[in-house]
């Protein structure tokens, strides 16, 4: 073995155990982004959800209102009524949309690979290979290139994952209070906003409800035929109290949610060292199953 | 114990808290929203059940302002969560476009790597038993990679 060799493997080892030790904190940012997008994506319905409660209500209460009746027209007045919402919604939504780009940033950062420049690295090593002599002999000992090359590439995945932890940590510690403000305002829009205009809607609904049940009473046989349209528009109607309260219960598994994200992200700064500790994010994958299995309630709808 | 009547609905509603200042937290705006939809629910239930009311117009008329009253006031709340919340969304959007333009850097540092490692791998072939000569080649790749992180 050469003096060469002998003063490359250590080196080559010693950046390979460090390049190890870099990855293995990748995973855990790598699970609070994905987790980060998911929430964001629980969210998104709720932007639009708001005004659409709000329309649903409205054309509730036109059901009850004296004089005439044109369905269309209801729910034309329904919509002009609830575009300020709509408009609202518009608003709430760019929390979402924050969340999920930072969710986004953080992903992409644990997938940021330390070996992206491998494929340059091999090419220059192949072509200096092929360099022969006249006689064809190889200008270059083509095992000590390859030992060479495999330091160079060590040595720049080295610089390259320290500054892209640098990076993840420094964008973590940097956003936690900004973090917090948005998810807050996510928290505060679905769990206090959205879910008075469920409750309002779910109320009205509930109360027309009573009523068709009130009104699909038939004293005698001969009065069924006419109690008919009163006794098949209580389905409708419980299929319309049904999602929503089905969304109101999303709504209370997200505030959960986004609690357990804050202190996931928390801990992983706390734990950056350790990142092993953030045992939290296995709450924000919890919850987001969770809500995942009320979507699936949905669909059994 | 009597039925209420319209008059005593409104004037139950009507003692709800005054409108919202600027300083009002948007929680409390949304929970003002609540009290004006509920009271509006209340009122639309009781003329639903009691058609035959001598105040049932009235009743009507302030339900629909309260109604009205609780849409505006959500609305409110949402406007005001977007402004206080606003700086927040601006920083970690700014934080999201950063790491974009990190890792373009990167890429460009790639470009002015694969000089220095052609330096490496050179040196490497050509120094053929001088250890010196390739740790020199290592630090060269260093010095390569700062100057273009500078």
């Amino acid at each position: 073995m050469s003096t060469r060799s002998r003063a490359a493997r250590p080196l080559a080892a010693l950046a390979l155990a460090l390049l190890g030790g870099c990855a293995a904190q990748m995973q855990p940012v790598a699970d609070f982004g994905a987790a980060s997008s998911h929430l964001a994506t629980v969210y998104k319905p709720f932007t639009s959800g708001l005004a659409a409660s709000c329309e649903q209500r409205e054309r509730y209460m036109a059901l009850g209102n004296p004089g005439t009746f044109d369905d269309a027209a209801a729910d034309r007045a329904a919509a002009g009524k609830c575009q300020v919402l709509r408009e609202a919604g518009t608003t709430a939504a760019l929390f979402g949309q924050a969340l999920a780009d930072y969710a986004g940033a953080l992903a992409k950062l644990s997938g940021a690979k330390p070996t992206a420049f491998d494929g340059e690295i091999k090419d220059l090593s192949g072509a200096a290979e092929g360099l022969a002599r006249r006689d064809g002999t190889p200008i270059f000992d083509s095992s000590k290139l390859g030992a060479a090359t495999k330091i160079a590439r060590a040595a720049v995945a080295m610089l390259t994952q320290a500054r892209i932890e640098t990076l993840k940590r420094s964008t973590l510690e940097d956003n936690q209070e900004a973090l917090r403000s948005v998810v807050e305002a996510m928290k505060s829009y679905a769990g206090k906003v959205y879910a008075g205009q469920l409750t309002d809607t779910r109320e009205v609904m509930r109360g027309e409800l009573g009523r068709l049940v009130a009104a699909s009473t038939a004293p005698t046989q001969a009065d069924v035929e006419a109690r008919l349209p009163w006794r098949w528009a209580q389905t409708a109607a419980r299929a319309d109290i049904a999602a929503n309260e089905l969304e109101a219960r999303r709504v209370r598994a997200f505030d959960k949610s986004a609690d357990a994200l804050l202190a996931a992200h928390a801990d992983l700064i706390a734990n950056f060292d350790k990142i092993g500790g953030a045992r939290r994010l296995e709450l924000v994958a919890a919850f987001v199953a969770q809500v995942q299995a009320i979507n699936d309630d949905a669909a059994a709808l | 114990m009597t039925a209420p009547t319209a008059s005593d609905l409104a004037a139950a509603a009507l003692a709800t808290p005054a409108a919202p200042s600027e300083a009002d937290t948007a929680d409390a705006i949304a929970q003002l929203a609540d009290v004006a939809g509920h009271a509006s629910t209340v009122l639309f239930n009781w003329r639903r059940d009691n058609p035959a009311a001598a105040d049932v117009d009235r009743a009507l008329n302030l339900e629909m302002t309260l109604d009205q009253r609780a849409i505006d006031l959500r609305c409110k709340a949402v406007k005001l969560l977007g402004a206080q919340a606003a700086d927040a969304v601006a920083q970690i959007q700014d934080a999201a476009q950063k790491v974009d333009a990190f890792l373009g850097t990167v890429k460009k540092i790639g470009d002015r790597l694969a000089i220095a490692s052609a330096v490496v791998g050179l040196a490497g072939a050509a120094l053929v038993g001088d250890a010196g000569g390739v740790l020199q080649a290592v630090v060269s790749v260093h010095g390569a990679l700062k100057a273009a992180q500078a």
